[in-house]
């Protein structure tokens, strides 16, 4: 098969989302998760991610074309296998907002209707993502171009007769046929519509594309016996059939999906993307639910290992692997290639960015009359500073003391020094650009590429530059500052709960401050919320929007495993917002909900004796009113 | 298909004119009897009056319905604003008697964007044996209080606006920008369109507008994919016809194009123009919770003539 490479490499920091990236750029920058290797399997998957977590990357990568690329250019034995000995062949179909629009925009209809709708449209939606990989199929398994083109003609005749009613229509090749489908999506909406302003459609006329009007991707398991034929497709071949951004869908459609994941467990698998707690019924339309680990497996992105991994010998750095890898994939599938690039040997985001002051790991001084104990002794809370006096020199000292207090010195130390136009260094370093990003992928590229646009066009050609003096502490810490307000910002705008939802999140952010710069330190600083069964309807919708939004992520650890709580447990902050709300991106204690609630009722002179303290501490608007 | 002609025209001429049928709003601004209150009664055969069924006695509504009981001797037929039916049952019981072209005459200046859109199919679909020549007006608003953040409740294509949702090539968002800046930037990022073009409203209803509507937008206007601002007059919807379809020309007919307008209304209109032109094109409809906010008229007044021919031809001006 014949990839050709885009004859201009992008900058590819610019490009925060899969579905921007070419096949090839993709496939250069893809990072197999665990979920990616899990999902190449015979099984139904429901896939679960926050925004921006990577699950088109994943669904876009199972597909035939990008999977054949992937094996081709990676030793990777295991897309190797799959694609040549026919395991799985993968079809990728979103379900963008673009599409729904059109199901969403006729309110008219009765659920009948508007459930035949959908199911039409999704089979030729189905058939329209069958025949780039009909096409990629053809080409990897069949010798030469002219043989090719035969294969090609003899699908593309036998898909229009079973395909299309009207006499006549036969198509010699698939991109023909995939227009001709596209066309008669667009006249079904059409005639919808004129049958809405008329009244009725003349008695003569047909429905438009009967073929598609059937049960649930008939067509498109028609169109897979015939490839398969034609081809001599492994019988054991299992088709998997990525259904992406299915958050955009309703209850009712995923009804509908799940109906075929309970009815039909031959060979073709769905494997449907979707936001936590966004996949948003088990209901079928033929009786008993479907049963998680049964009828289907959720995958939850959000605690993948490859994701969440830390770099070999570190303790407290989630997500560095990931990052350290991706920035390097980043670089060399980007802009500038010359003879000297491609011998200097990789650029990583520490060359770049260098140490986090908060976050690295380094040798500290914390003899007694040290600057850390100084600082130890003016922040930390009388109880803390006797069990550091006595544990110092001992390893204890290192784990239970110095390793966990040490940030949380330097960052009240800075926000109490910040005068004048000074401003603050302390979100700064390639470990806090990445800690920021709380391993997503979308969020990471785009502080990484938010920090990089800070040098110029000439500056970011890595063949020229000297990366001694990159970026300056201040301006890395103005770029990440803005970048976690306006992630706080546009919360406001999202649909249904948007303000409230601004105000939740303020209002946790607001007392994760307060208990950081109002009270004096201990080893724990509150940065997770914790709730119960008696959370408020209204307050656990907010917190499942925040998940879902990558604003607030479940505890998880080997005594909490469970990656999806309902209506309880412990949820710790987004770290993008840790800089916004002047704190530490680092998972804390949980405080209890109501207890939140009760300090923001409060009127900010009782706010102030909220938290015992022996000196007055900044405000968040005082560190504002600073920078 | 039946092709679409677009025609900037005088208001002058619009109150000279004899008209078959008449589309009107009642809702809660002020401006929406700014035009009808210009308009003999006399000039209309059949007037039709539409009142919102949400927030039906907020704002200005009460004085707005008892002007078109005096004025047009018409009670507001209720309607939601995504409601077509009343729309679609009107315009087909006055057609039958009428013969071919049918003058419209529809004041969209406080109107449901579905409401207008669904005039436009109307002729489309249901009168496609006649000539039909819709004049659109439009009053210019001058907004007193501040916007507050618009709230996004759903986006859904306008309806005949649905493109093509499949992508062979790249994507493409055409932003139109109003001072909803937080809830276009949630758009973009839905949409995640490879590349964006954006326009506002220059010359708009005032110069200051012009500069809110830079300043609000900015992030947008400098995010890496937006290739070109376009300035387009307010005033013109045939001009900005034009240029909307000369910017999507290099994308067609391959590209997935999606146009928003979250702007004034005239560009709205072109915009839905352009994607009832082009099979390939969407127009999305981003609607937000309602928030009863005054917008009284500035006494400019936007006319554009909308001519969708039948079999014969005729004289348009």
């Amino acid at each position: 098969m014949r990839h050709e490479k885009p004859k201009h490499r992008r900058f590819l920091f610019e490009v925060d989302n899969a579905r921007n990236l070419s096949m090839q750029e993709l496939v250069e920058t893809f990072i197999p998760t665990q979920a990616f290797w899990r999902l190449l399997s015979a099984k139904h998957h429901v896939v679960l991610g926050a925004r921006g977590q990577g699950k088109t990357a994943l669904a876009k990568m199972l597909s035939h074309d990008h999977l054949v690329l992937l094996s081709q250019a990676r030793d990777e034995s295991r897309a190797r296998s799959a694609v040549y000995n026919q395991e799985f062949i993968g079809i990728y179909l979103p379900t963008r907002l673009e599409w729904v629009g059109g199901l969403k925009n006729k309110p008219w209809l009765n659920e009948k209707e508007r459930e035949e709708l959908f199911q039409w449209r999704l089979n030729i939606a189905a058939c329209i993502a069958f025949t780039p990989i009909a096409k990629s199929c053809i080409s990897t398994y069949v010798p030469g171009k002219a043989k090719q083109a035969q294969t090609e003609r003899e699908l593309a005749h036998q898909l229009s007769k079973d395909w299309i009613a009207e006499p006549g229509s036969i198509f010699d090749d698939l991109l023909q046929l995939r227009r001709h489908l596209e066309d008669t999506d667009y006249r079904k909406q059409i005639q919808i519509l004129r049958e809405r302003a008329s009244g009725r459609l003349p008695d003569s006329e047909q429905p438009e594309g009967i073929a598609f009007g059937t049960d649930l991707f008939t067509p498109l398991r028609q169109g897979i016996r015939q490839l398969s034929r034609i081809l001599s497709i492994n019988t054991n071949c299992a088709w998997l059939l990525c259904i992406d951004e299915t958050e955009f869908l309703d209850k009712m459609d995923h009804r509908i999906i799940n109906s075929h994941m309970r009815a039909y467990p031959d060979k073709l698998f769905i494997k449907m993307t979707t936001m936590p707690y966004c996949h948003y019924t088990l209901a079928t339309n033929i009786g008993p639910d479907l049963v998680n680990g049964h009828d289907f497996e959720y995958v939850n992105m959000d605690s993948d290992r490859v994701l969440t991994a830390r770099a070999n010998g570190e303790t407290d750095t989630i997500g560095t692997q990931f990052g350290q890898k991706l920035f390097k994939k980043l670089i060399e599938a980007s802009s500038v290639q010359t003879p000297e690039s491609n011998s200097r040997p990789g650029l990583s985001a520490w060359d770049v960015l260098g140490d986090s002051e908060l976050l690295d790991p380094r040798q500290e001084d914390w003899t007694p009359q040290s600057a850390n104990m100084i600082l130890l002794e003016k922040y930390a809370s009388p109880k803390t500073i006797e069990r550091a006096r006595r544990l110092l020199g001992t390893q204890k000292f290192k784990d239970e003391i110095s390793r966990k207090i040490h940030g949380a010195l330097l960052l009240r130390k800075e926000i109490d020094e910040l005068k004048g136009n000074k401003a603050p260094t302390v979100y700064s370093g390639a470990r806090m650009a990445i800690r920021c990003a709380d391993c997503n992928p979308r969020r990471l590229i785009r502080i990484f590429n938010a920090l990089l646009m800070l040098r110029s066009k000439e500056q970011r050609s890595f063949a020229r530059v000297k990366f001694k003096t990159w970026i300056s502490r201040e301006d890395q810490t103005r770029a990440i500052r803005t970048l976690s307000a306006s992630t706080l910002n546009q919360v406001r705008t999202l649909s249904e709960v948007g303000p409230e939802l601004h105000e939740f999140l303020s209002m946790l952010g607001e007392y994760m401050h307060a208990s950081l710069y109002y009270k004096p330190l201990t080893t724990d600083q509150i940065s997770s919320v914790s709730i119960d069964k008696t959370v408020s309807d209204e307050n656990w919708k907010l917190i499942r929007v925040a998940i879902g939004y990558g604003l607030l992520h479940p505890n998880i650890s080997s005594g909490n495993p469970d990656e999806m709580p309902w209506r309880e447990g412990t949820f710790h902050l987004s770290y993008a917002l840790a800089p916004h709300f002047f704190l530490l991106p680092r998972r804390g204690k949980a405080t209890k909900l109501s207890a939140i609630e009760k300090f923001h009722a409060m009127n900010p002179k009782n706010k102030g004796t909220f938290f015992p303290s022996e000196k007055k501490q900044l405000s968040l608007l005082d560190v504002g009113d600073k920078l | 298909m039946r092709t679409i002609q677009v025609l900037d025209i005088d208001f002058d001429s619009v109150c000279d004119e004899l008209y078959d049928i008449s589309l009107f709003a009642s809702g809660y601004e002020s401006r929406c009897i700014h035009i009808p209150a210009k308009i003999t009664p006399s000039m209309v055969t059949s007037p039709l009056v539409f009142g919102f069924t949400e927030e039906p006695h907020s704002g200005n509504r009460p004085k707005n319905d008892n002007f078109y009981l005096k004025q047009w001797n018409r009670k507001p037929i209720p309607l939601s604003v995504d409601g077509d039916k009343p729309i679609y049952e009107e315009l087909n019981r006055q057609a039958e008697s009428l013969d071919s072209p049918i003058r419209i005459l529809l004041d969209y200046s406080s109107m449901s964007r579905h409401w207008y859109a669904t005039v436009l199919n109307w002729a489309r679909f249901a009168a496609s044996n006649k000539d039909i020549i819709i004049d659109f007006v439009y009053s210019m608003g001058k907004y007193d209080e501040a916007k507050k953040p618009m709230v996004i409740r759903s986006m859904a294509s306008i309806q005949g606006c649905e493109g093509r949702a499949y992508r062979l090539r790249e994507s493409i968002a055409v932003f139109g920008l109003g001072f909803h800046g937080l809830a276009t930037l949630a758009v973009l990022d839905q949409l995640e369109a490879d590349t964006v073009y954006a326009f506002l409203a220059s010359p708009g209803s005032s110069k200051k507008y012009v500069a809110k509507a830079r300043e609000i937008n900015k992030d947008l206007i400098n995010d890496n994919r937006t290739k070109a601002l376009l300035e387009l007059p307010l005033a013109s919807v045939e001009k900005c016809y034009r240029l909307l379809a000369e910017t999507i020309a290099p994308h067609r007919p391959d590209g997935e194009i999606t146009l928003v307008p979250m702007g004034p209304k005239p560009h709205v209109l072109a915009s839905i123009l352009i994607a009832m032109r082009f099979q390939e094109v969407a127009c999305l409809r981003v609607s937000g919770a309602p928030s009863p906010i005054d917008v009284r008229p500035t006494g400019d007044i936007v006319a554009t003539r909308v001519v969708m021919r039948g079999e014969s031809s005729f004289d348009m001006r």
